[in-house]
């Protein structure tokens, strides 16, 4: 089965909050956390952040994200009724008109090019109403993803809250000052793609200097099965990569 | 023609040799003389500083300055051993390596010197006992042998003799790590960062000038072990019989340092609730990176065994919290006055 006709649900893209969400859920059924966590945070704080920097927010466009989500938009597009297509466009903010208009072809092929083409960064403020209502649900939830989730300068604060062997609520946030935490694991995007593919060892990666990690060290050498347990359950889940 | 840039012929010295380039650059860096040193700084300031320092305050520095004393004294006794471990014959060349491992030992041989002098004319009301050498008769200072440092410097000295006497790639490469990678690539580098956060508090100037010195030279001596064990590294990767080994070598002795150094880590910090402000877990970041740039940059070993490497740390730390230290050298206090008495 071809990715195009699969279906995927928010939760299943990396780096959302619904599958943060999920993530959660795993680590509170791990048996290993259970075993290996029993006591992490107890009358201290044991929740951690994940900073991803540099998202590519600024370098990818719409049409760099994963095939099915711009494929259902190009199909989307040119599946409506030319008419429709015209009345939607009618809404669009002016650099997007203009941008439509300035391209060659049939409309409903410069409508879909236009939004391809549009940075990633900017597609929230670039993409109205109008055209959410016709667009895929899953690139409409995305888009929020994006507009909530990643800072403007493209870091993701994702907030994991751990204690005594389970994880009682995960969130995003839109600064590292936002909740209390006890520990900061911190990197560039790339290195996360890689550390929840399972293709970077964490430690490695954090003696490399790929990831820092900040917070209490013997805390950490004291339950370092823990912690690695904590990367593992990331790189055991499901995940499609938003970039 | 400008003659300092021009290329002199040489005839048997391969001066193309990486490890000329830094036996040349010990030749001129490495010439700074501790006892002009101590004269032209003088011990006056530190000696002020010094004394206004509480007795806890003491006591860290004390920790630190004690196994930097031993670790270079137990350097400079084993540059003999490594001069006669690059003549092996598992190394292609060993002229140039002789020419810098000669180099090595004497500045090891100057860090001893430096160090002796501070800790007598500074610091010596926290080492009532220290004059001994350890390798005749004598042991480590009470303070060194309670922490992994001592058991690192005793270790060092068997793998070195190990390497010198016929030893195979692996057993050369082992006591490389230990001495390049361990005890000057992260616990006198790990140390140096400790003295750069106590200095914030106590900032005793004489001691950070002979430290710059020192620190400068070790970056030498650290090059120049982890150049010999790349070439062993290169000979195995390309698939010779003999050479097969050294990469587990180096991770399993890597493995075993890391324990002593962790230990010293906690034996200079937390145990003694860090009056100067090192933060242990700033300094196990610090160690972290260093061997992570030693071991995954520079000499690109596979990550395989990453996991054991802190599994080894988290035991040590684990220990080290349950350790009573100030009993350790109270026992090592009685046996340095036994060793002093002549008996
Ligand atoms: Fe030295
Ligand atoms: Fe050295």
């Amino acid at each position: 089965m071809s990715t195009q006709e699969q279906q995927f649900e928010l939760d299943d893209y990396f780096p959302t909050t619904a599958w943060l969400t999920r993530y959660q859920h795993a680590l509170d059924d791990s048996q290993e956390l259970e075993d290996t966590g029993g006591g992490w945070g107890v009358g201290w704080n044991g929740d951690f952040v994940f900073e991803m920097l540099n998202l590519p927010i600024e370098e990818r466009t719409v049409g760099d994200l994963p095939e099915e989500v711009w494929g259902a938009l190009e199909e989307g597009i040119t599946q409506l009724p030319e008419n429709t297509l015209e009345t939607v466009l009618e809404d669009a903010p002016e650099d997007v008109a203009d941008g439509i208009e300035a391209r060659d072809g049939p409309l409903p092929e410069r409508a879909a090019q236009e939004l391809l083409e549009t940075k990633i960064s900017e597609a929230p403020e670039k993409v109205w109403p109008g055209l959410r209502r016709v667009m895929p649900d899953i690139m409409d939830d995305l888009l929020d993803e994006l507009e909530q989730n990643v800072t403007d300068d493209g870091t993701v604060y994702a907030w994991i809250g751990l204690e005594d062997g389970g994880c009682y609520n995960t969130t995003t946030m839109d600064s590292l000052d936002e909740r209390d935490h006890g520990f900061v694991l911190t990197g560039d995007f790339d290195q996360w793609v890689d550390l929840v593919s399972g293709d970077l060892d964490v430690v490695e990666a954090i003696m490399s200097g790929k990831l820092e990690l900040d917070g209490d060290m013997q805390k950490i050498l004291q339950y370092s099965d823990a912690a690695l347990t904590m990367t593992d359950v990331a790189s055991d889940l499901d995940k499609r990569f938003l970039f | 023609m400008d003659a300092s840039t021009d290329q002199i012929k040489a005839g048997r010295v391969d001066t193309d040799s990486q490890y000329y380039e830094l036996y040349q650059k010990s030749v001129e860096l490495g010439t700074w003389d501790a006892e002009k040193l101590v004269r032209k700084v003088g011990f006056e300031d530190d000696r002020e500083v010094w004394g206004g320092l509480n007795d806890n305050e003491k006591e860290q520095w004390a920790r630190l300055i004690s196994y930097f004393i031993d670790g270079e004294q137990a350097v400079a006794a084993d540059a003999r051993r490594i001069m006669k471990t690059v003549s092996s014959p598992y190394f292609d060349r060993s002229m140039e390596k002789e020419m810098m491992a000669s180099a090595l030992g004497l500045e090891e041989a100057k860090h001893t010197q430096f160090f002796d002098l501070y800790l007598t004319n500074v610091m010596s009301d926290k080492f009532p006992q220290y004059e001994l050498d350890s390798r005749r008769g004598g042991i480590q200072i009470p303070r060194t042998e309670a922490c992994g440092a001592g058991e690192m410097f005793e270790r060092q000295g068997t793998l070195q003799a190990q390497a010198a006497h016929g030893g195979d790639p692996a057993d050369i490469a082992r006591a490389a790590t230990n001495y390049h990678i361990g005890v000057e690539g992260i616990l006198a580098r790990g140390g140096y960062f400790a003295k750069n956060r106590m200095m914030q508090e106590a900032p005793l100037k004489l001691l950070n000038k002979g430290f710059q010195f020192i620190s400068t030279d070790e970056g030498r001596h650290i090059t120049f072990g982890l150049e010999l064990l790349q070439e062993l590294i290169e000979k195995e990767r390309e698939g010779l019989p003999d050479y097969q080994g050294v990469e587990n070598a180096i991770w399993e002795q890597a493995i075993e340092d890391i324990g002593y150094i962790t230990d010293t880590a906690y034996f200079i910090t937390a145990d003694i609730n860090d009056p100067l402000d090192v933060d242990f877990s700033e300094l196990v970041n610090r160690g972290a990176r260093l061997a992570g740039d030693m071991m995954f940059d520079t000499l690109d070993l596979d990550a395989g065994s990453a996991t054991e490497f802190m599994q080894a740390s988290a035991d040590a730390m684990e220990n080290a919290q349950g350790s009573d230290y100030d009993d350790v050298i109270d026992r090592y206090d009685h046996i340095y006055s036994q060793k002093m008495a002549g008996d």
